[in-house]
């Protein structure tokens, strides 16, 4: 009984250093945003496969089921990946029309990591969230093809729920054809490719704003974008190009 | 029929499940394999099997083919089909895979299909198998196999045989058509001119059902599982890598989703099972010696480094593969059989 106690303290001592120095605090993008603040790390949920075979398109999903203060509701949510070569990923600006945070998207990630979400109340509460994901060299042997898309958008589409009521939170789906051009690739002379990106989407509903988007170096190429609404008419989604070029879509 | 389900992903596996169930059922009631139909032809003169196996790519190719032009599904977008695919590769792993089926005495779907009727032998093949395809894939022989295929890679103008054929100025719907003639005529007369598969029912019967299997495969992940936001990968029967991430789904499921390949292999076994015990033809198998599992477990890792290597096994690549009409497929195909023979060559002397 005495051994027990003396290795659970011993074993105590060697865990507490590393839960008081949390990850997060290494990783210099995150702190940035967090600063002196200590983000509640329960109640935001990443959904991300524990090994991804496929670096280029890895599905995330980021939901939130802490508890809010009445007239507090989410506003800001960031996705960060400490080893990518850019850690931002994607984030969000969220107005109150959400009716629940359950945000899908696909990332890219260069190597094994960790993957971060953070997201903010109007009333300056963060929460934190994080998961590993393994990154496997391609498993899915399609190495050596490289089709050269256009950088421009095209195909952008919507899909509403099957039976969309009003009232009732379901999720929409949204896409648009665009190789997401990181800018840290070369072709096959060397040379670095321009970076090309999409760089948001905004959605707004008779011209209040609903949801916005916005794209960084980890969005995989044909930005796929799905989240929860409650009300599904009057709907307009824009996407807008780094040049400026925009493409929108009626609901 | 989507509407039955939630989604189209649900709709695949489910297809995919019940894709994997006949397949068994089929290869375990007429005992379809390649390796046993090359053996029975170079050792006892006995063809049926092997023009088995030439009935089945024939009938994969037609249906595939029809199946192209009527629903609009690319097949040259499965990975059959390489911009710059690595000859040596293709072909070197093909040996590897002919010569490991000999060892193992039965390909990757054959022991699938011979686990589901209680044999212990498949077991560890399929064991051995998965984790060696995987070790090349993304493990320790990864970085190996990816430093060769940039060494040996070569761009191809065109990967399709019609393609090939195209560029002598054909049209590309002659050309096309040409091939279909030239290569489903040539397996269909060797097949069906002598009469051992002409009488032997279960055979001719199963492998038109296999044949018409794979283009069910294009048909569930090309059509059922269209998507504008989230297409499923194109893929048939194919029983390398989907044996390595059977087993990796088993460990990591909580972290996975389940695709069309593992439910794939899911239902070969049960399709097999099945199907034994409605026959009274299971029975529980194992070794005889330790020799008998040394060559097994040698076989399973040669199919299993071999058929990453060369993109697919006897039924992805030989069958397929085939019916997307890849040049790569022959390679790895011509790769296998040079295998095989030169196993059954080194045992002889």
């Amino acid at each position: 009984m005495r051994l027990v106690v003396l290795y659970t303290f011993l074993l105590s001592l060697l865990v507490m250093p590393l839960q008081v120095f949390a990850d997060w605090q290494r990783f210099a993008a995150l702190k940035e945003k967090i600063q002196d603040m200590t983000p509640i790390e329960s109640g935001l949920e990443l959904t991300l496969p524990l090994v991804a075979d496929d670096g280029s398109a890895v599905p995330l999903k980021v939901t939130f089921k802490g508890s809010l203060a009445e007239d507090e509701h989410i506003t800001r949510l960031w996705i960060l990946a400490d080893r990518n070569p850019n850690p931002d990923v994607i984030d969000f600006e969220i107005s109150e029309h959400i009716p629940r945070i359950e945000l899908s998207t696909r990332i890219r990630l260069g190597e094994s990591q960790t993957v971060y979400a953070l997201a903010q109340s109007n009333q300056g509460n963060l929460w934190l969230a994080q998961q590993e994901v393994r990154v496997t060299v391609s498993g899915c042997l399609m190495s050596g093809d490289d089709t050269t898309a256009e950088t421009v958008m095209s195909q952008p589409r919507v899909a509403l729920p099957r039976n969309p009521v009003a009232g009732e939170a379901a999720e929409l789906r949204t896409m648009i054809n665009h190789p997401m051009e990181t800018g840290f690739r070369e072709d096959e002379q060397g040379n670095l490719i321009a970076q090309q990106l999409v760089e948001s989407l905004q959605v707004t509903r008779a011209d209040q704003p609903v949801i916005t988007a916005n794209f960084h170096t980890g969005t995989s190429a044909n930005p796929f974008v799905a989240f929860f609404l409650d009300q599904f008419d009057e709907l307009t989604f824009s996407w807008t190009d780094q040049q400026g070029q925009q493409l929108s879509e009626q609901r | 029929m989507i509407e039955f389900f939630d989604d189209h992903l649900q709709a695949v596996l489910w297809a995919g499940f019940a894709l994997g169930i006949a397949y068994g059922a089929a290869a375990q009631w007429s005992r379809f394999c390649l390796y046993r139909g090359l053996v029975n032809h170079w050792q006892k003169g006995d063809s049926v099997k092997l023009h088995a196996f030439m009935l089945a790519m024939a009938i994969a190719l037609l249906t595939s083919q029809a199946l192209q032009a009527f629903s609009g599904i690319d097949l040259t977008n499965t990975h059959y089909h390489q911009r710059s695919p690595s000859w040596p590769l293709l072909i070197g792993g093909g040996v590897l895979f002919g010569y490991g089926m000999h060892l193992a005495n039965a390909c990757g779907a054959r022991s699938l299909v011979l686990l589901g009727s209680g044999n212990l032998r498949s077991l560890m093949v399929l064991l051995v198998l998965g984790i060696s395809a995987y070790i090349t894939m993304s493990g320790l022989l990864a970085q190996f196999r990816l430093d060769l295929e940039t060494m040996t890679q070569s761009r191809l103008p065109v990967t399709s045989i019609d393609g090939l054929l195209a560029m002598t100025g054909l049209s590309p719907v002659s050309a096309k058509i040409l091939t279909l003639i030239i290569f489903a005529g040539a397996l269909l007369f060797t097949a069906l001119k002598s009469a051992g598969l002409r009488n032997a029912f279960t055979d001719l019967i199963a492998s038109v059902v296999i044949g018409i299997l794979v283009a069910t495969g294009w048909w569930i992940t090309g059509v059922l599982g269209a998507d504008d936001f989230d297409p499923v990968r194109l893929a048939s029967l194919t029983f390398v890598a989907p044996i390595g991430e059977t087993l990796q789904f088993t460990m990591l499921s909580s972290g996975m989703t389940l695709s069309f390949a593992v439910v794939v292999v899911l239902g070969v076994i049960l399709g097999s099972f099945i199907r034994a015990i409605l026959s009274g033809e299971f029975s529980w198998q194992s070794y005889d010696s330790p020799k008998q599992m040394q060559r097994s477990i040698i076989g399973a890792v040669l199919m299993g480094v071999g058929g990453v290597l060369s993109l697919g096994c006897t039924l992805g690549q030989g069958i397929s593969g085939f019916s997307t009409l890849a040049i790569s497929s022959l390679a790895a195909l011509l790769g296998i059989l040079i295998g095989a023979r030169f196993a059954l060559w080194v045992d002889s002397h």
